[in-house]
């Protein structure tokens, strides 16, 4: 147990001393702002709006769809 | 007109914005025309998309290539996608900002659609943050944007440009 400590010790070390890295730095900006986009992306509020523009969308489309049958007929 | 009537709002969302932040007058007033510019452009690409859809739209025979072609199409459709989620993130903002920030006469979104059981509720911070980045993220789009249609113009040599500003149109005479 007490060697595993040790070793958890030296490892959480060396990954402090490596985080200071601009690599490392980027690569976890980057994993917080992918993880910030998918909360806010699937969050009632966004997809309720979403939700409802399809369906505006959808509606756009059937009238799009009536109007040209009706002036072919014309 | 929806074209440049969003462009307006959006220079004027982001003159409320930055002087909301960093300015040095009322910032509640500043916020509230802040988030009225940006309720405008929502509204305005939401009267876009639907005309879109519902009238044929004018397709433009350019002079790039397919590649070109494609990248104009994507870029488009990643500017509509910012004009719509950057407003709604700010709303979402806007909405759990209620004690100190109140925006008259705007709805609460966290209300919307409160009886349906999709989707979980967001912290006001992890919304701000995602509103930053979509900010920054659609200045670059517009920088883009408006180096293509000046590219067009400059180095196509097609009517793109012309039939967007109705001014350059009517002083070069009509287009063939």
């Amino acid at each position: 147990m007490e060697g595993m400590s040790e070793m958890h010790h030296a490892m959480s070390h060396m990954h402090h001393e490596g985080s200071n890295g601009v690599v490392e730095q980027a690569l976890g900006l980057a994993g917080r702002l992918s993880a910030q986009l998918l909360i806010v992306l699937t969050s009632a509020p966004v997809l309720h709006i979403l939700a409802a523009l399809v369906l505006l969308l959808a509606i756009a489309a059937l009238l799009r769809l009536l109007l040209a049958g009706r002036s072919s007929q014309a | 007109m929806t074209h440049w009537a969003a462009a307006w709002a959006m220079i004027l969302a982001l003159y409320f914005g930055l002087s909301a932040v960093y300015g040095n007058g009322s910032r509640q007033e500043t916020f509230a025309a802040h988030a009225y510019a940006g309720l405008t452009v929502l509204a305005l690409v939401v009267i876009r998309l639907f005309l879109r859809t519902l009238l044929p739209w004018p397709k433009e025979k350019n002079g790039g290539s397919r590649f070109l072609q494609l990248v104009a199409e994507a870029m488009h459709w990643t500017l509509y996608a910012l004009m719509l989620l950057t407003p709604l993130t700010g709303w979402i903002v806007a909405s759990s900002m209620g004690c100190c920030m109140a925006v008259p006469g705007l709805p609460n979104i966290d209300l919307l659609g409160s009886g349906l059981s999709i989707g979980r509720p967001v912290s006001a911070m992890t919304a701000y943050h995602v509103h930053v980045f979509f900010v920054w993220t659609l200045l670059a789009l517009i920088f883009l944007h408006v180096m293509a249609a000046l590219f067009h113009h400059f180095v196509f040599r097609d009517t793109i440009l012309v039939k967007m500003i109705s001014v350059l149109g009517r002083r070069a005479g009509p287009a063939e």
